[in-house]
């Protein structure tokens, strides 16, 4: 079976180590993590792409999660899940015009993770 | 049926049948329309009952006012969309009962958490899953409603959608139908009676005007076969008629072939009667020639009288005309002698002249008609009438006061005619003219100034009395002399010069000419001159001049000119002087100029100059207003910049206070398990999160937000992690950062990583076997330095404790806090990690500059 690959784009190391302690312990590989958008954009022009994208909202760099997917999504057709904090109604306005595949919710549980990460790679509906 | 008519009911029907259906079709899109409006709703609704749950968590979790305002806005707002929800079907007004009144238990459930209190100690977890669960449960539940509802509308939209595509196919069928029963109810039929029309064309148009076409429908192709089988009955009646015509045609040919020879006959007969005609002919020339002699006699008589006539009129016009008086007279003998004579005719000038009407001149004698006794000049006229040559006198009429001229000439024998005219004026101009030349000549004699006038050859002709006196010469001695004569020799040439230009039509003016007197002085002469011509202007009939003997005024001028000369050198220093004053004038004026031009050169810069300051008060009037406004905004920037700080200040202590509860929270007892392992790992969770408590506390107390005072927060850390370690006061630590702030999240990692090797060394580099003393020659140390070199920080961890252990990988290793050193450093840092161990164990951490960070 294929092993699935999710890139990770965090820039608060703890929550990427959570993230990718979660993921890797499920069996997932990881790609990153990544800090900031523009090193996220940079490895996505070298393939394979990866099969799931999570991506932060506020980023280190120029390029904040909204704007990093919003280029992704017009190069790339690759699943994004934003994980999202409080926000303010701006944010939300500009995450939905985005339209990513999905959302989890910060704080976390790896229930909850696990189980958007897989609806989203195995029925492709996070 | 007409076939205009059988089209009209089609075209009625047929769009009768596209107006219902296009109806039908139209409302079905509106309620489609209305369908989708209606799914958006509910999905919308759907949506926004997402969001409302992630409010009631963020609420139930922080408790914040303006989280509770938000809530109830977007509960308001997904009310007011509920209330929209169609509600003329059963099950949809079902499930939108549903929502709503799930919508108000929510509302109920929101309620009653903000209302409870937030519940201290452990089971404030518990009342937050609590809550969790019980709004999702809610909110799940609207979820799906509305999920469920915009699914039905879906569904009858597609229904509606399936109704318009039938009515579309409908129509189209409509209009098949419209075209199949046109074609088989009315163009077949029209087709098969155009073919039979035509076919029936065809034989009559080939001469069988006997054929009748079949035809009897009532439409216009039935009209027009009538038409043709009307034509073909009337054509055949004309062909009738062509044969009496061709039978008419030919007896006429008959009766021209009989005229024919009768014509040739006539020819016959014509010849006799052209020989005849030609005798008659030459006879008629001889006529004609006699005819033409006497035209010619009688021309020349006519031209002849015509020319007589037009003479008596030119005399009759004369007589009539003429200014002088014509009279015609017969002498009267009486034997040999002529004794008077009688007037047998006069003119219109005669009666004008003498003031005699012809009637009462006419027939009688001269010596009554003129009551002179003596009949006028009567042997002038007796002489002429005897066949003497014409006369011309002229005499004087006391009693009419007039002069006359009076011609006699006889027109036959005893008869004479004068032709006399009135020159009483022409005398009295002679008699003026006279008088005039007599004042001329007396002026020309008695003038005092000299003149002379000499013929075209020079020759003098007129020397008055003056010109004596100055010549002291006699008229008699001049005149006829040639001009030259008057001239000092010297002067003879060049004065004669002078006076042929006069010749050539010159006028003299002011001319000196030098004359010789009689006893050898010479006078000097200014002269005028002036040409005198023929009574035609170009000829030249002498030379008038007039001098003035300007003698002793020439004297005077000679010494006048010495005193002009004397004048004339004062005038040269005068002129001097004049240049020098026109020099200096120039000079003035030029500078007069370069005045002017600098003063309008400094009007001008004056007038920018005034333009400049009027612009400058305009934007001093714009900086002062921008300045008003930016020290407006610079009040409001401040205000905000205050009120931002103070929230920051005191989301900074609200955490920093979080994180002292969870840390306290973590000291309870109870909190975790009290075997060995489980006191460590409750050290460690404490100082992990004293590490980032002491972060915001730093930037609390030191009043700066966007940089940590790495200098207070890296002391303040290490010491509250050797106070965690109080039994190893043996250990000494020592921090040096030198100043240095760094941003939040570069100084949460260094300050992770900073209490991660800390607490290692404080629990694993110096085990109670080991001496520092002994081994190290000094005591147990940790020291922490952070430097910063052109941009690039430099954190050092270092101990001289026993060292890591052998083989130990810090990049696979299992340890939490080396993997979190690494992990930190490498992923958030962006730093190159450093290990030496030998005298212990040193970590270094290159840390680049913010920007290569980024």
């Amino acid at each position: 079976m294929k092993e699935n690959v999710i890139m990770v784009v965090e820039d608060e190391g703890l929550i990427a180590l959570h993230l990718i302690e979660i993921l890797e312990n499920a069996g997932y590989r990881i790609t990153g993590p990544f800090s900031s958008g523009e090193m996220a954009l940079t490895v996505l022009k070298t393939p394979p792409a990866p099969d799931l994208i999570l991506m932060d909202i506020g980023l280190a760099g120029s390029l904040d999660g909204i704007e990093t997917a919003r280029l992704i999504r017009s190069r790339f057709s690759v699943p994004l899940v934003f994980l999202t904090a409080y926000s303010t109604e701006r944010t939300v306005e500009r995450i939905q015009g985005v339209k990513p595949d999905g959302y989890i919710v910060k704080p976390f549980v790896a229930e909850n993770l696990l189980l958007v990460v897989r609806n989203c790679l195995e029925k492709k509906q996070c | 049926m007409k076939i205009r008519t059988q089209l009209i009911a089609g075209i009625v029907v047929f769009a009768l049948l596209l107006v219902i259906i296009s109806g039908f079709t139209i409302t079905t899109n509106q309620q489609i329309e209305k369908l989708i409006d209606q799914e958006e709703l509910a999905t919308n609704i759907a949506l926004e009952v997402g969001e409302l749950g992630y409010l009631s968590n963020d609420y139930i979790l922080y408790r914040e006012p303006q989280l509770a305002v938000r809530w109830n806005a977007k509960y308001a707002s997904i009310s007011h969309d509920i209330a929209l929800l169609p509600a003329d079907q059963p099950e949809l007004q079902s499930i939108a009962s549903t929502l709503a009144a799930n919508l108000r238990n929510t509302q109920s459930v929101f309620d009653d958490i903000s209302a409870s209190p937030v519940q201290p100690g452990g089971s404030g977890t518990a009342f937050i899953q609590l809550s969790w669960s019980r709004m999702a449960v809610q909110n799940q539940g609207m979820i799906f409603d509305a999920g469920r509802l915009a699914h039905l509308i879906d569904d009858q939209a597609d229904e509606l959608r399936q109704t318009r595509l039938l009515l579309i196919f409908s129509l189209m069928g409509a209009f098949v139908a419209f075209l199949f029963t046109s074609y088989f109810l009315g163009a077949r039929r029209i087709l098969r009676s155009v073919d039979r029309l035509q076919r029936g064309a065809a034989i009559i148009g080939s001469g069988d005007f006997g054929h009748y076409i079949d035809e009897s429908s009532d439409n216009e192709i039935g009209d027009l076969a009538r038409s043709f089988n009307q034509m073909t009955t009337n054509l055949t009646t004309v062909l009738a008629s062509k044969a009496d015509l061709e039978r008419e045609v030919s007896s006429r040919k008959q009766a021209e072939e009989n005229l024919v020879r009768a014509n040739l006959q006539l020819r016959r007969n014509e010849g006799d009667l052209i020989e005849r005609n030609v005798q008659l002919n030459a006879l008629n020339e001889e006529l004609t020639a006699t005819q033409e002699d006497l035209q010619q006699n009688i021309d020349e008589l006519t031209r002849a009288e015509r020319k007589l006539r037009e003479i008596s009129g030119r005399l009759e016009s004369l007589y009539t005309s003429m200014n002088e008086g014509l009279a015609i007279h017969e002498i009267v003998y009486s034997g040999e002698e002529a004794t008077d004579y009688i007037i047998r005719d006069v003119n219109p000038a005669y009666e004008a002249i003498t003031g005699i009407q012809r009637d009462a001149a006419v027939g009688r004698k001269a010596s009554e008609l003129y009551g002179t006794g003596e009949p006028p000049f009567l042997n002038i006229f007796s002489r002429v009438a005897q066949g003497g040559a014409p006369e011309r006198f002229e005499t004087y009429n006391p009693s009419m006061a007039k002069h006359f001229a009076i011609s006699v000439f006889s027109p036959g024998k005893g008869q004479f005619a004068t032709v006399f005219s009135d020159i009483t004026e022409h005398k009295k101009a002679e008699d003026s003219i006279r008088k005039t030349s007599q004042y001329l000549e007396n002026l020309f004699n008695y003038a005092n100034a000299p003149i002379i006038v000499w013929d075209p050859e020079f020759r003098i002709t007129r020397f008055n009395h003056a010109f004596e006196l100055l010549s002291g010469l006699a008229t008699g001695d001049v005149v006829g002399q040639h001009l030259d004569t008057l001239f000092p020799e010297k002067f003879r040439v060049a004065s004669m010069e002078v006076i042929r230009r006069t010749i050539r039509g010159e006028r003299m003016n002011v001319v000196e000419i030098p004359i010789l007197r009689n006893d050898g002085v010479m006078r000097i002469v200014l002269w005028n001159s002036a040409t005198l011509y023929e009574a035609d202007g170009t000829t030249i009939s002498s030379t008038i001049a007039q001098g003035q003997d300007i003698t002793d005024r020439k004297v005077a001028e000679a010494g006048l000119v010495e005193k002009n000369r004397e004048l004339g050198k004062a005038n040269q220093e005068l002129a001097a002087i004049h240049e020098e004053l026109s020099a200096t004038n120039a000079d003035l004026v030029a500078n007069e100029h370069q005045l002017l031009a600098r003063n309008e050169e400094l009007t001008a810069l004056n007038e920018a100059i005034i333009a400049t300051q009027q612009e400058l008060h305009r934007h001093v009037e714009e900086l002062n207003q921008s300045e008003e406004k930016l020290r407006r905004n610079e009040a409001e920037l401040k205000q905000a910049l205050t009120e931002k700080e103070v929230l920051l200040s005191e989301i900074h202590h609200r955490v920093k206070n979080n994180l002292t509860a969870f840390i306290s929270l973590l000291s309870l007892d109870g909190s975790m398990e009290e075997s060995p392992s489980g006191k460590a790992l409750k050290k460690d969770l404490q100082n992990r999160a004293r590490s980032m408590a002491l972060i915001h506390d730093t930037l609390y107390r030191t009043g700066k937000f966007s940089n940590v005072d790495m200098d207070f927060y890296l002391s303040t850390l290490v010491g509250q992690i050797a106070g965690s370690y109080a039994e190893r006061a043996d250990i000494y630590t020592h921090v040096q950062a030198g100043g240095i702030a760094i941003d939040l999240a570069r100084a949460t990692a260094s300050g992770l990583i900073i209490n991660e090797l800390v607490t290692n060394s404080f629990k694993y580099a110096f085990p109670p076997e080991f001496d520092c003393m002994a081994e190290r020659g000094e005591n147990c140390a940790i020291r922490i330095s952070l430097a910063a070199d052109n941009g690039v920080y430099m954190l050092t961890v270092a101990d001289n404790g026993r060292g890591l252990p052998p083989g130990l990988d810090v990049s696979t290793t299992r340890s939490l806090g080396l993997k979190l050193v690494n992990f930190l450093a490498r992923h958030q840092l962006r730093a190159e990690i450093g290990i030496r161990t030998g005298k212990g164990t040193e970590f270094t951490f290159r840390l680049k500059d913010k920007g290569e960070f980024a």
